[in-house]
């Protein structure tokens, strides 16, 4: 895993950005969003402190997953109404980077994919059948805020719609809507206790 | 484990009721006062509500109970009894903060611990007829039974509605200890994997008092024999390795044929003739076999083995039966088949050696005949005598662990 070394704007803190496509980062030190763009640091302002709850999967400690080990890098909480779910920005050994979402127990392991093509939004309903997959959820969610180090921009507020598709074979396909932009992810539904955190 | 709990009122009959700990995903709350279902998500709004609550038939766990099981530490939110046919058992709906929701079910003394699992299996269970096999979750699984439920019982918080009379159907496939369950519910099908826990384990957990002495069977009990089952694995290296050596003895230590002169035969007074042979040892401290192809030339009696050199009596047996009698360990040894008799010896040293035997003269038609007896020495003989034992008693081991563990399943599949 390599890693440069930027300094915060804000407070002048040493910053280490583990990944290499890293669009973002928290200052450990003051709090502040530092967007990174090319080689330019932009001060994005003080972010919400994320309050602590109870997780298996907790910032810079890695874990197992299927004999292979995963680093998580940072973090985003989101608010879909009926509670919230967290997002794990999660690398291997070789620097490629997951996304882990944890809701109450239910573990997703995705990765970003190329939005299917012709991919009709307006399809895609709560039990809608698209081949082999099967529309299980269409909600909006709030970004509650976040921390650590992400490939994207994100700000706390920021809204989005998001679409999650199951197939029998626990294959999970989840499409993110946001600023008129579609997003897509694939992966499959993880056993919590399959999960295990380094000491 | 610190908990979120919170102390609400039941809004059917006003008891106060704790919230344990369940997170966003709980659907419903049932006041374990008056039976009433109440809306998790609209304020504890009342669902339903029944003029008589009636206790489960034996819960050994309560709500609000913790333990730790699998490494994680889990909260009793709800408790859910179910009756099919004669069956009894419940449900406790556990939450842990960190892996979310399990069950944890309890049968006669059995313990099972269950999670929701997303990947179906590759078969239509519910189709399928008993020990026909299906691959769930990586793993093959015997469909087992299946079976209409009813709910008897409901407390506290679930992630579903439950009331008291609410009926589902289920499939079950085993692969002791672990198991998959299919439920089949009005919308929608859930899928489970089970896994059996032994009941300590499970008390030690969530301090459990008045512990209950586990029914003889559960369908997902997995086998265990305190003794046999060690003793049978213990015993298949020995009896392969005894195999091997009867083999190898058998086909490549034969021993070598030694050299053999037949001396004569001498009649005596009392009706008995005295058979005489020399046979040479070439090197010392080897194990002899002596064969003797009496075939049908009469009953065998005192045989004898001397040293020529030292005159010394090496072997000096009565008649054939009292001889077996005799024979123990290497020192001697006979054997005595259909027409024949063999004999190992463990001879000292090198040298000649003089073999003699009586046998009743055979008077046939007023005449007399001494039929001729073949002898065969094997030198360098290797016996295989303790090798059969060890074969035997390692075999033994065998057969009974099995018999004992095909027991067990037979009185298993008497469940389904």
């Amino acid at each position: 895993m390599s890693s440069k070394r930027i300094n915060c704007p804000q407070c002048g803190s040493q910053l280490p950005v583990r990944f290499k496509y890293s669009k973002l980062i928290v200052c450990e030190h003051c709090g502040s969003t530092i967007f990174l763009e090319d080689q330019a640091v932009h001060l994005a302002g003080t972010q919400s402190v994320l309050s602590e709850e109870p997780s298996l999967i907790k910032l810079k400690q890695s874990f197992i997953y299927k004999q292979k080990e995963y680093y998580p890098l940072g973090h985003i909480r989101y608010d879909y109404g009926r509670g919230f779910w967290d997002e794990w920005w999660i690398i291997n050994s070789t620097g490629k980077g997951y996304w882990m979402s944890v809701d109450e127990g239910d573990f997703a392991f995705e990765k970003p994919i190329e939005v299917p093509e012709g991919l009709d939004i307006d399809k895609l309903q709560l039990g809608n059948e698209i081949g082999k997959w099967v529309v299980t959820e269409r909600n909006h969610a709030v970004c509650k805020g976040f921390e650590g180090e992400l490939p994207e921009k994100i700000s706390v507020g920021d809204e989005f719609e998001y679409i999650d598709l199951s197939s029998s074979k626990g294959e999970i396909l989840s499409v993110e809507i946001f600023d008129g932009k579609i997003k897509a992810f694939q992966g499959i539904w993880v056993d919590p206790f399959e999960v295990k955190v380094q000491a | 484990m610190n908990t979120k709990k919170q102390s609400i009122q039941c809004t059917s009959c006003g008891a106060p009721l704790t919230l344990h700990g369940g997170g966003h995903k709980i659907q419903s709350l049932t006041c374990e006062y008056c039976g009433a279902v109440l809306d998790a998500r609209k304020k504890y709004a009342v669902l339903s509500k029944y003029s008589e609550h009636k206790e489960p038939y034996y819960s050994p766990l309560k709500l609000g109970d913790q333990g730790k099981l699998q490494g994680v530490e889990f909260v009793v939110i709800g408790i859910v009894e179910w009756l099919a046919g004669l069956d009894r058992w419940i449900e406790y709906q556990l939450y842990s903060p960190t892996h979310g929701y399990v069950w944890l079910e309890y049968s006669l003394g059995h313990w099972t611990f269950t999670r929701r699992v997303r990947s179906l299996p590759d078969k239509h269970v519910w189709s399928l007829t008993t020990k026909e096999t299906f691959v769930a979750n990586q793993r093959s699984y015997v469909f087992f039974s299946k079976y209409s439920a009813e709910i008897t019982y409901v407390a506290g918080e679930l992630t579903w509605v439950a009331r008291v009379g609410d009926k589902t159907t289920l499939a079950e496939g085993i692969d002791p200890p672990y198991g998959y369950l299919v439920e089949y519910q009005k919308k929608e099908t859930e899928y489970y994997f089970s896994e059996y826990i032994e009941a300590p384990i499970v008390e030690e957990a969530f301090d459990v008092k008045g512990k209950m002495k586990p029914a003889k069977m559960h369908s997902l009990k997995p086998y265990s024999s305190k003794w046999l089952e060690p003793l049978s694995k213990v015993s298949l290296p020995f009896f392969f390795i005894a195999f091997a050596f009867i083999l190898l003895i058998g086909f490549i230590a034969p021993g070598s044929s030694g050299e053999v002169t037949f001396l004569g035969n001498q009649s005596s007074l009392n009706g008995y003739v005295k058979t005489t042979y020399e046979f040479r040892v070439a090197y010392s401290n080897r194990l002899i076999e002596v064969t003797l192809n009496t075939g049908s030339a009469g009953d065998l009696y005192d045989m004898q083995i001397i040293n020529q050199q030292t005159e010394e009596i090496i072997l000096n047996l009565g008649n054939k039966e009292s001889a077996i009698e005799k024979s123990h360990g290497f020192g001697y040894r006979v054997l005595a088949n259909i027409g024949k008799v063999k004999t190992q010896i463990a001879i000292q040293d090198e040298g000649v050696y003089i073999l003699s035997f009586y046998r009743k003269k055979i008077i046939s038609n007023g005449t007399i005949s001494t039929p001729f007896v073949p002898v065969d020495i094997k030198e360098g003989y290797f016996s295989s005598h303790y090798f059969l034992q060890i074969l035997m008693i390692s075999l033994l081991f065998i057969v009974i662990a099995a018999f004992s563990r095909w027991w067990f399943e037979l009185k298993r599949w008497e469940l389904s």
